[in-house]
């Protein structure tokens, strides 16, 4: 019998309920955040953590994931079962993932792997990114800040050497933001109390500047970056910005549902939201170009 | 009749697709890559929802853009070809 340790978390308006056989993994993982323990409520998310001293990955990095491996499981005919189901492994973890389509029972993640946060914290974000999916949402490789002028959310988005963390920075030292939400993973959620019926959340899951406290805001617009020798923000129209948010977007898609889901949050926000290309560099005049009043 | 004409070209199962003001986007979760199909490739992609053969591919062409049928059907030739081989669509 497992002597299991529970802890309660909300990130971006999702109930996680994490258990594990190590409660010092437990604190190790909550020390660094800032309001997203909860005391408990009916979960989105049962996220089971086993540490296992000698775990061996059970699925071949084999295809053309680079350093893990996720596909939904199948029966003997090759086949979804009924209920959707995905196998995930990598170097350090591996485990399931049960994504119910009724978004009232909860997505239960059972891994097991290395006593590390980080570990722990890559397998929760898999088990996080298949929920959003579920509720049409989304999580976005991007920094993100609400200024204190109009209580509205930017986000930055670019994949690793972009520019997020760096930006995050200018932006922090401005001085005109209220909320710092992140330099790494921005939740974005439909939220029809926000004018454009998106809300951003910050996440736990920090880059060079570690986490953000809980925090969010309506979302006024995305930043695709880009850097420049200028400052300028040039508004981007139409379907073509889909792949851009795609690209960036955590997503472990698998099969045809979760693919749908995607593409359906993907073109949904781009519909309603505000995008421009932001060419930059690296002095705060940046914020002359975000639309701050 | 051209041999190809009686092929029945499908939208593969596997994939999850969306138009956008004339552009499609198709995922191909099996290597988790996006693709965007314009003009008469999302042309295609939407008549082979329902299953399509080549000739009603390029009737299909020449209904919408100012072109000659044999040209249309090089066209849908080169087109399906590729969509085959991307795994977007497949044959009995």
């Amino acid at each position: 019998m497992v002597p299991w340790v529970e802890r309660s978390l909300r990130i971006a308006d999702v109930e996680i309920l994490l258990r594990s056989n190590r409660a010092e993994l437990l604190d190790a993982f909550f020390a660094p955040l800032k309001g997203y323990e909860s005391p408990g409520a009916p979960p989105e998310i049962i996220q089971q953590y086993v540490v296992a001293s000698g775990f061996r990955p059970f699925l071949p990095a084999e295809r053309e994931y680079p350093g893990y491996n996720f596909r939904p499981e199948v029966d003997a005919d090759g086949k979804a079962g009924a209920s959707a189901r995905y196998l995930f492994s990598r170097r350090d973890s591996g485990g399931t993932i049960e994504v119910p389509d009724a978004p009232s029972e909860p997505v239960v993640g059972t891994f097991e792997g290395r006593g590390a946060r980080s570990v722990l914290e890559a397998t929760l974000r898999i088990s996080l990114c298949m929920a959003l999916l579920r509720n049409g949402g989304l999580m976005l490789h991007s920094a993100g800040a609400a200024a204190a002028s109009d209580e509205e959310a930017r986000v930055f988005t670019g994949q690793s050497g972009a520019g997020k963390s760096t930006l995050f920075g200018l932006l922090h030292g401005s001085g005109l933001f209220r909320h710092m939400l992140g330099d790494e993973m921005i939740v974005l959620r439909p939220d029809p109390g926000s004018p454009t019926a998106w809300r951003a959340h910050a996440t736990p899951f920090g880059g060079e500047r570690g986490p953000c406290a809980r925090a969010s805001a309506p979302l006024r617009a995305i930043y695709f970056l880009e850097k420049a020798p200028h400052h300028r923000a040039v508004p981007l129209q139409g379907p073509r910005v889909v792949p851009g948010i795609l690209r960036n977007t955590l997503a472990y898609v698998g099969d045809r549902a979760n693919a749908a889901r995607a593409l359906a949050s993907a073109t949904r926000l781009v519909k309603d939201v505000a995008t421009y290309r932001l060419e930059f560099q690296k002095d705060e005049h940046v914020v002359s170009v975000l639309g701050l009043t | 009749m051209h041999e190809d004409s009686v092929i029945t070209y499908r939208q593969n199962p596997r994939t999850a697709g969306r138009v956008v003001d004339g552009l499609a986007f198709v995922v191909t979760p099996d290597d988790n890559k996006l693709h965007t199909l314009n003009g008469t490739g999302a042309l295609i992609w939407q008549l082979a929802e329902n299953g399509c053969t080549l000739d009603e591919i390029v009737s299909a062409i020449t209904s919408r853009y100012s072109v000659e049928p044999e040209r249309a059907r090089q066209d849908a030739e080169t087109f399906a070809t590729d969509l085959l081989r991307r795994r977007i669509l497949e044959t009995p």
